[in-house]
């Protein structure tokens, strides 16, 4: 596991935005997670799971889970106004 | 003149939203972020999954104004000197500190709450947008979104 303090903000956000970026752009290939959560790291999805505190528990076991993208896919039908 | 690329991704009803990724800096706490940006919304706000991911303890902070988000009741906890890191169009880092940030910290804490309100994202609200000059740039038909600082 990298530690925190071995890579410079700068990276750490450089990964964020690329990451984030593979999100936004492959968020229809996505879809077969709706109504999960996923954890994205260098464009991969590295976790899945129907429960977020199931994926963070998980994630903890291997990685900071803050410095990881975690997304939830609402299901198709999911309507809420903001 | 700070310009800040947005991601544009389907997130409701195939509809486009505009994400924006940064770091986030409280005292000890710090993780990345992805906020929508929500002129609808007066609040700039952590969502409650991203509080349990940046570990902050969320069972402690059970005060603040109540607000509705999607149906659910939140106390909007107020964190002071928090500290956002953005990396701008031409690749430079922009940092804004000393910044007041809302936590949506549900107003019942258990398993169930926190997984329904999962799918709550972190919100750039605008208040952010007017207290720091930002004007949001948001063309869906163009899949183009970005802040800049004017």
């Amino acid at each position: 596991m990298v530690k925190r303090s071995e890579v410079s903000e700068t990276e750490l956000l450089e990964r964020l935005i690329e990451d984030s970026k593979w999100i936004s752009e492959n968020y229809e290939e996505l879809r077969k997670y709706e109504g999960k959560v996923i954890a994205v790291k260098n464009k991969r999805i590295i976790l899945a799971s129907e429960s977020i505190l199931d994926l963070l528990n998980e994630l903890e076991k291997k990685e900071n889970a803050a410095y990881i993208l975690v997304e939830a896919i609402p299901p198709k039908n999911a309507s809420f106004i903001l | 003149m700070v310009k800040i690329i947005c991601h544009l991704r389907k997130f409701l009803r195939g509809r486009y939203f505009p994400f924006i990724p940064f770091l986030f800096k409280y005292s000890r706490f710090s993780g990345m972020i992805e906020a929508l940006v929500d002129t609808g919304s007066p609040f700039t706000v952590l969502s409650t999954s991203d509080a349990l991911k940046l570990k902050l303890p969320i069972t402690k902070m059970r005060s603040g104004e109540p607000v509705s988000v999607a149906g659910f009741r939140f106390f909007n906890h107020q964190l002071n000197n928090v500290t956002l890191v953005f990396r701008t169009e031409d690749g430079k880092i922009f940092t804004l500190s000393h910044l007041k940030v809302g936590v949506l910290i549900p107003t019942k804490i258990d398993k169930k709450t926190l997984e329904e309100v999962k799918h709550i994202p972190s919100i750039i609200g605008n208040d952010f947008l007017e207290e720091h000059r930002f004007a949001l740039h948001y063309d869906p038909a163009r899949k183009l979104a970005y802040l800049e600082c004017i």
